[in-house]
C-alpha cells in the first residue's frame, strides 16, 4: 500500500512532463507553423518595437484607453 | 473605503491596503513566505494587511491588481512577430507561462483570496508606479516620472498629478528602456539580473566612466531624455536567457564577464563600465526632467516611480541638478510599490476619493509585541535581558556600538520597500573602518565592494552630510539618496563612506521612528556622531526578517554579537538555529524570460 | 483605421467559431451528406468527373473515384476509347448499378468486366437517384458516344413514380410522353445547394426543408414511391404506366437507330425476395404497418418486365437467382441498407452474365474471378504504425528533455500513457462500429457534450477571462492574432483542466 501514492505520483509527475513537453511541441509548431507566416508578412508592414529609428524622439503620446469603472474592470 | 492593491506574477510580489485614503498596511510577501523574491499571489501578505486593518475580507470595497494582463500578453505576441523567427524559445516558455497561468490571474484572485470578480479592477503598469508615487507625496500637484524595465507596453512615462487625479502625458514604449539598458549592463559586469543592479551601482565608484561615448553607439538620446536602442546590440526581446548580442560584446572588444567572478574581485574594466553606465543613466534622466518641467507646466515638484527610482546615486543628483525644487519617491518604488500605487489609483482615481495623508514613514509591515517576544523567548529556551527603561536600553545599545559590537535591530513595524531603515537592521559604529570588512565578510557574506549606509539624525544629517534642509527630503527618509560624506566627517565615518566619498543616508526622525531615533541620539551622545551604520537583517539569499524566530535564526547564523528584540538582549553564547524558521533561496540566475515578460 | 481593424478582428473571431463548430460538427458526423453530384443540363444530375471521395455507415465502407468522364471507371474508360475487337457492354441505372454501398471489387459490373476480361468490357453509368428517363435521356443524348454493342437497363421501383416527375428534390429533370418524346428541353440549372445541405452548422440551426413527397392510403402514411406497391399502382399508377411506357419506348427507338441491343433487368426490393423481411422489417418499418395483404413488393418488377416486353426489348428477372440465394443461406442484401450486399451483386452479375451468354451477345468469358481480390492490406495496421512512431519519436524528446530520467523507464512510461490513449480511442471507435449508427452518433455526441461540459465546469469563471481576451484583441484590432489566440486560448483552457484534474491530466496531454 505504501507504493501506491508514490506510484500515482510517479505517473502523475510524469504526465505533467509529458504535457510539458507536448505543450512545448505544439508551441513551436505554432510558432512556425502560424504565427511565421503571418509575421513574414507583419514585418513588412508594421515595426511595433520601432527597431527603425524614429526621426524625431521616442515619447508617444500617452493613450488612454478609457476612464472610470468599466474602463478599470477590463484586463486591457 | 478598504481597497486592496497586489503585485504579483512578475518578482516581489506584495500587497497594501487602504482604508479611507490612509495606507494602513503594505508589506511583500517574501517577508512572510521566505522565498526570496516571490513571484506568487501573495496570500501571506494579503492575510496580513486584512488583519491589520482590523478588516474581513468581505469588507473589501475594491482589489486592484498592478497592471494589465492582457496588453502584457499582446505585447508578447506582437515582439514574437516582430522579431521572428529568432524568438522561437522565448515564444515556447513565455506562452506555456501565459496560456497556463498568467491570463488567468483574475481567476486566481478571485479563488484564491475570496472575493467576488466584481470587486476586481486593474489598473495600468506605469499608473500604478505614477500613483504609488503622487498620492503618497506631500504635493497636492506635481510633475511626475516613472522609470524601469518594462510594464504591459511602456518602459518611461511623463505626467501630470493634480489634486486627486494622474494624467499621464507621454510614454516610451518597449523596447527602448532606460531600466533594460541598466539590466543589460548588469549582465554584462557579471551580476544576476533583476538582482544584480545594487552591485554594479555600488561598484561604479572604483571606476571612471571612459566608455559614455562607447555606450551612446548602441543607444540615442534624445534631448527630450527619450531613448531608442539599436537593437542589433541587444538581444531581450527575443532571447530567453540572453540580454546582450554578440554585436555588444564585439562592440566592446570584451566578453561579458563569467557571472563566477563578479563576486570575487574588482576588475578595473568592469568598474568603468559600472562608472559608465551610471553616468549615462544620469544624463539621460538629467535631460527627461527639463522636458518633463517644460510639459508640466512649470511644476515645482516632480514625483519619481519606476524601478529605475532605486538608482540613489541617480536620485541625488536629479535632486541636485535637476529643474524640480522638490522631490519625493514613495518608499517602495519598484514593482512590489505597484501594489499601493494601484490601491491608490482606484481609491482616488476611480472611486474619486479625496488625497489621504502623505507617506512619511515606511513602517506598514507586522509587528510583534513585548510578550509575544517574550514568549518566543521562553518556549524556544533562549537566554535574555531585558531592560525595561528605554533610555537606559538606548545607552546599553549606543555603548555596544561604541565597543565595536554588530547588533540585530528588530523593534516596531517591518518596513514597506527593500530598504531596512531601522525596524529590522543590522547596525555597527560607523567611526570603524573594520566593521565594513567585518559585516561583508561575517554576517552579511557579500562582495567586499559593496558599500554600507548610514542612518542619521535628520537635525544633524547637514552636518555629516551635503543636504541642507534634510527634513524636506523624503526620498532620504527612505534611504533613496546617495549623498557626498562631507570632506571633513569623511575620516569620522570610514565605515558607511564610499570610494568616491558618498554614502546613501537614512535621516531618521523622531516622530516617525522614535526607538532607532533615541538610540542613535545615545550614540551620538556617547561618541559625538549620531550616525550608525545599517545594513538590512538578513544574510546573503535571505528576504529580510519578519518575526523574532527568523531574527534569531539570522542571528545564530551570522557573526553578529547582539540581538535586540526591542528592550530584549540576547548574546552571542545564546545562539542555536531552531528548526521552526526556514528559508530557501530563489534560484540562481533570472532569466531573461522573467525579466521582459 | 482602429475601428477597421476590430470590425476585422470580430468578423474573423466569428469566422473561426463558426468554422470551429462546423468542423466539430462534421467530425461528430453531424455534416451534410456528401454528394457525388452535379447539375446536367440533360438528366438534371450527374457525377462530377474527378471526385474522389469515402462513404460509410455501420454496414459498409465504400471509396468512390469518379474518372473525367464523370463514370465510376478507370481513367482509360472514356466514350472515344472503344477497342473494335471488344464488346462494350453500358450499363445504365441508379445506385445499384452506381455501386452505393459496395466496393467497385464487389459490385456486379465490375465482376462481369473482370469475367470477360479482353473479350468485353462493362462500363458502369449508374447515378445515384436516377429514374429511367435519366437512363434513356442520357443515352439519348451521350450513348453513341460511347459506341456500345449492348446497353443494359436496371430500373429498381422508385424509378416507376419518379418518371411521372419534372423535378426530384431541388433538381429538375426529364420526363417522356406515353409516346416516347422528352417533354422538357434543356433544364435550368436550380443554382448552389441550399445551405443547409452544405454546412452542417446549418443543418443545426436551419429549419428542414420539405422531405419526399407522401401519399395517404388506407390509414397509412407512405412515400409516393411506394404507391407502386399497392394494388394498381396507387393513386399515380395511371401515370406510372404511361410515363415508365414512353421511356422504354424513346429506348427501343433508340436502340433501333443505333442498332444496339438492349436488355432490361429490374432490381428486385428486397421485399420482393425475402417475404420475413417483407413482413417483419419493410411493411412495419416504411410501409407504417400497412395490411400485409394490401401490397406487393413484386408489382414493380412485374411491370417493368410487362412494359418492356411490350415495347419489344429483352428482359430478364433475377428474382429467382437471388431467392436461391437467400434459399442457399446466403443474405444477398444489407440488412438495413435496401442496396444489394456483396453476395447480392454477386449473384446479379451471373444472372446477367449468364443472360448475355445465353442471348448470344456476350461472351462466356472464363477470365479472371467471379469477385475481384481486395487490396492487399499492410501487415501492420495504420494505429499500430502510428503508435510505434510516435512512441519512439515523444520518447526521445522526452529523454533529451530529462536526462536525468532513465531511457528505459522513459520509453516505457511514453509508450504505456500512449497506449492507454490509443486503447481508449481505437475502443471507443470499436464501439461505435458495433452500435447501429444512429446511436453511434448519438452516443459520441453524448460524450462529447459531457467533455465539454466538463471542460466547462472546471474552466467555471474563466470562460469569461476568455471571452475577455478574445474582446480585447478585437477592441485593439489584431485580427491577424486571432487564429493563434484561438488555438493559445484552447490549449490554455485544456492546460487549466489538466492541473485541476489529476484523473484526466494524462489524457489532456496526450490529447495533444
Amino acid at each position: 500500500m505504501e507504493s501506491d501514492p508514490s506510484l500515482l505520483k510517479t505517473l502523475l509527475t510524469f504526465s505533467e512532463r509529458f504535457g510539458q513537453m507536448l505543450s512545448r511541441i505544439l508551441l513551436t509548431v505554432l510558432y512556425y507553423g502560424l504565427l511565421g507566416p503571418v509575421a513574414l508578412f507583419y514585418q513588412r508592414c508594421a515595426d511595433p518595437l520601432h527597431l527603425r529609428k524614429r526621426p524625431s524622439g521616442n515619447w508617444t503620446a500617452w493613450d488612454d484607453h478609457g476612464v472610470g469603472f468599466k474602463a478599470a474592470r477590463r484586463q486591457d | 473605503m478598504n481597497v486592496l492593491g497586489l503585485s504579483f506574477d512578475y518578482h516581489d510580489s506584495s500587497a497594501a491596503l487602504i482604508k479611507d485614503g490612509v495606507l494602513v498596511a503594505a508589506a511583500s510577501e517574501e517577508r512572510f513566505s521566505r522565498v526570496k523574491h516571490d513571484s506568487s499571489l501573495p496570500k501571506l501578505a494579503v492575510e496580513f494587511a486584512i488583519q491589520k486593518g482590523g478588516i474581513t475580507r468581505d469588507e473589501l470595497d475594491w482589489v486592484v491588481f498592478y497592471e494589465k494582463p492582457f496588453v502584457k500578453f499582446e505585447r508578447m505576441l506582437l515582439t514574437g512577430l516582430a522579431t521572428f523567427p529568432r524568438s522561437a524559445g522565448v515564444f515556447r516558455e513565455s506562452m506555456q507561462r501565459w496560456v497556463s497561468d498568467k491570463l488567468w490571474v483574475k481567476s486566481h484572485m478571485a479563488r484564491k483570496l475570496g472575493v467576488p470578480k466584481k470587486k476586481l479592477l486593474f489598473a495600468e503598469h506605469h499608473m500604478s508606479h505614477a500613483a504609488a508615487s503622487f498620492f503618497t507625496s506631500p504635493f497636492a500637484d506635481s510633475a511626475i516620472l516613472t522609470v524601469d524595465g518594462a510594464g504591459e507596453w511602456t518602459t518611461a512615462t511623463m505626467g501630470i498629478g493634480r489634486g486627486n487625479k494622474i494624467e499621464l502625458l507621454k510614454e516610451m514604449r518597449f523596447p527602448h528602456s532606460l531600466g533594460l539598458l541598466y539590466s543589460a549592463f548588469t549582465a554584462y559586469c557579471g551580476f544576476e539580473i533583476n538582482e544584480g543592479e545594487y552591485k554594479l551601482m555600488g561598484m561604479h565608484p572604483y571606476g571612471t566612466p571612459r566608455y559614455t561615448d562607447k555606450i551612446k553607439q548602441l543607444i540615442e538620446v534624445g534631448e527630450d531624455g527619450s531613448l531608442w536602442h539599436d537593437m542589433r546590440y541587444f538581444s531581450y526581446h527575443f532571447s530567453r536567457n540572453d540580454t546582450l548580442s554578440t554585436a555588444f560584446e564585439e562592440h566592446f572588444g570584451r566578453p561579458r564577464r563569467d557571472p563566477k567572478e563578479s563576486d570575487k574581485s574588482l576588475d578595473p574594466y568592469y568598474c568603468d563600465m559600472a562608472a559608465s553606465i551610471q553616468a549615462v543613466t544620469e544624463e539621460v534622466l538629467l535631460k527627461m526632467l527639463p522636458h518633463l518641467h517644460e510639459v508640466s507646466g512649470g511644476m515645482k515638484s516632480v514625483c519619481l516611480s519606476g524601478g529605475v527610482a532605486l538608482n540613489s546615486v541617480a536620485n541625488y543628483k536629479l535632486m541636485r541638478d535637476g529643474p524640480f525644487e522638490e522631490v519625493y519617491i514613495h518608499p517602495a518604488p519598484g514593482d512590489d510599490g505597484g501594489a499601493a500605487g494601484a490601491a491608490y489609483w482606484a481609491y482616488n482615481q476611480i472611486c474619486d476619493q479625496p488625497r489621504g495623508p502623505a507617506l512619511d514613514h515606511a513602517f506598514l509591515g507586522s509587528e510583534y509585541s513585548d510578550e509575544q517576544i517574550e514568549a518566543f523567548l521562553r518556549e524556544n529556551d533562549i537566554p535574555y535581558e531585558h531592560i525595561a527603561d528605554d533610555q537606559a536600553f538606548y545607552q546599553f545599545v549606543a555603548k555596544a556600538l561604541e565597543e565595536g559590537q554588530v547588533c540585530g535591530w528588530f523593534r516596531g513595524r517591518f518596513e514597506w520597500g527593500p530598504r531596512a531603515l531601522g525596524a529590522r537592521s543590522i547596525i555597527a559604529d560607523p567611526r570603524r573602518a573594520e566593521m565594513k570588512e567585518k559585516l561583508n565578510s561575517t554576517i552579511k557574506f557579500r562582495e567586499a565592494f559593496r558599500p554600507f549606509a548610514p542612518s542619521v539624525l535628520e537635525e544633524r544629517a547637514d552636518e555629516f552630510f551635503e543636504i541642507p534642509n534634510a527634513e524636506k527630503h523624503f526620498p532620504a527618509r527612505f534611504m533613496l539618496y546617495v549623498a557626498p560624506v562631507r570632506a571633513e566627517k569623511r575620516d569620522v565615518l570610514p565605515a558607511i563612506t564610499h570610494e568616491d566619498g558618498s554614502g546613501r543616508l537614512q535621516t531618521v526622525f523622531k516622530d516617525t521612528n522614535p526607538g532607532y531615533h533615541q538610540m542613535i541620539k545615545a550614540f551620538g551622545d556617547l561618541t559625538g556622531v549620531p550616525v550608525v551604520m545599517n545594513t538590512s537583517f538578513n544574510l546573503k539569499g535571505e528576504p529580510i526578517v519578519e518575526s523574532p524566530a527568523h531574527a534569531f535564526n539570522t542571528f545564530s547564523l551570522s557573526g553578529m554579537d547582539l540581538l535586540l528584540l526591542h528592550n530584549f538582549i540576547i548574546r552571542a553564547d545564546a545562539k542555536k538555529k531552531i528548526a521552526e524558521t526556514r528559508f530557501h533561496l530563489r534560484h540562481e540566475g533570472d532569466s531573461v524570460l522573467q525579466m521582459v515578460s | 483605421m482602429r475601428l477597421f481593424n476590430s470590425i476585422l478582428a470580430a468578423v474573423v473571431a466569428i469566422l473561426l467559431f463558426g468554422g470551429a463548430m462546423e468542423g466539430g460538427l462534421r467530425l461528430l458526423g453531424f455534416g451534410p451528406p456528401k454528394t457525388l453530384n452535379r447539375f446536367d443540363a440533360v438528366t438534371g444530375w450527374s457525377k462530377t468527373p474527378g471526385l474522389r471521395t469515402h462513404r460509410s455507415s455501420r454496414e459498409y465502407a465504400v471509396d468512390f473515384s469518379f474518372n473525367d468522364a464523370g463514370l465510376r471507371e478507370d481513367q482509360d474508360v472514356q466514350p472515344g476509347s472503344k477497342d473494335p475487337e471488344r464488346l462494350r457492354v453500358l450499363i445504365l441505372g441508379d445506385s445499384f448499378v452506381l455501386g452505393y454501398s459496395v466496393q467497385r471489387e464487389n459490385l456486379f459490373v465490375d465482376i462481369l468486366d473482370a469475367r470477360w476480361g479482353d473479350e468485353a468490357e462493362a462500363i458502369n453509368v449508374g447515378t445515384e437517384g436516377w429514374a429511367t428517363d435519366q437512363a434513356v435521356a442520357w443515352l439519348e443524348s451521350e450513348g453513341s458516344k460511347w459506341q456500345p454493342d449492348v446497353v443494359l437497363l436496371m430500373p429498381y421501383e422508385n424509378d416507376l413514380y419518379w418518371n411521372t416527375q419534372e423535378q426530384y428534390t431541388r433538381y429538375p429533370k426529364p420526363r417522356y410522353s406515353e409516346l416516347g418524346e422528352r417533354s422538357q428541353g434543356e433544364l435550368t440549372d436550380p443554382g448552389a445547394a441550399p445551405l443547409r445541405d452544405r454546412s452542417a452548422l446549418a443543418r443545426l440551426i436551419l429549419p428542414k426543408s420539405s422531405s419526399l413527397p407522401r401519399i395517404e392510403s388506407k390509414g397509412h402514411s407512405l412515400l409516393a414511391e411506394h404507391g407502386v406497391l399497392l394494388a394498381g399502382g396507387g393513386p399515380n399508377g395511371d401515370a406510372i404506366r404511361r410515363h415508365t411506357q414512353g421511356c422504354l419506348k424513346a429506348l427501343a427507338n433508340w436502340a433501333a437507330k443505333t442498332d444496339t441491343k438492349v436488355l432490361v433487368c429490374p432490381i428486385p426490393a428486397h421485399s420482393a425476395v425475402d417475404e420475413t423481411y417483407a413482413r417483419e422489417v419493410f411493411g412495419p418499418r416504411v410501409l407504417g404497418g400497412m395490411p400485409r395483404d394490401s401490397w406487393d413488393a413484386n408489382r414493380p418488377v412485374d411491370l417493368f418486365l410487362e412494359l418492356a416486353a411490350a415495347e419489344g426489348l429483352a428482359t430478364v428477372d433475377p428474382r429467382q437467382a437471388l431467392i436461391t440465394s437467400l434459399e442457399n443461406g446466403e443474405q444477398p442484401y444489407f440488412s438495413i441498407d435496401w442496396h444489394l450486399n456483396p453476395v447480392g451483386n454477386k449473384v446479379l452479375a451471373g444472372v446477367l452474365h449468364d443472360e448475355l451468354a445465353r442471348l448470344d451477345w456476350a461472351p462466356e468469358g472464363t477470365h479472371g474471378a467471379t469477385t475481384l481480390p481486395a487490396p492487399e492490406k499492410s501487415p501492420l495496421s495504420t494505429p499500430a504504425l502510428l503508435y510505434l512512431l510516435l512512441v519512439t519519436v515523444l520518447g526521445t524528446i522526452y529523454c533529451r528533455l530529462y536526462p536525468q530520467e532513465k531511457p528505459l523507464r522513459a520509453y516505457g512510461l511514453v509508450g504505456a500513457l500512449l497506449g492507454l490513449v490509443f486503447g481508449l480511442v481505437l475502443g471507443s471507435a470499436a464501439l461505435l462500429d458495433i452500435l447501429p449508427p444512429d446511436l453511434g452518433r448519438v452516443l459520441s455526441t453524448v460524450v462529447v457534450l459531457a467533455l465539454l461540459g466538463f471542460i466547462a465546469w472546471k474552466l467555471g469563471d474563466r470562460v469569461t477571462i476568455i471571452a475577455g481576451v478574445m474582446g480585447a484583441f478585437i477592441r485593439r484590432g489584431h485580427w491577424y492574432l486571432m487564429p493563434l489566440l484561438v488555438i493559445l486560448l484552447t490549449v490554455g483552457s485544456l492546460l487549466v483542466v489538466a492541473a485541476s484534474s489529476p484523473l484526466v491530466a494524462p489524457f489532456i496531454y496526450t490529447l495533444f
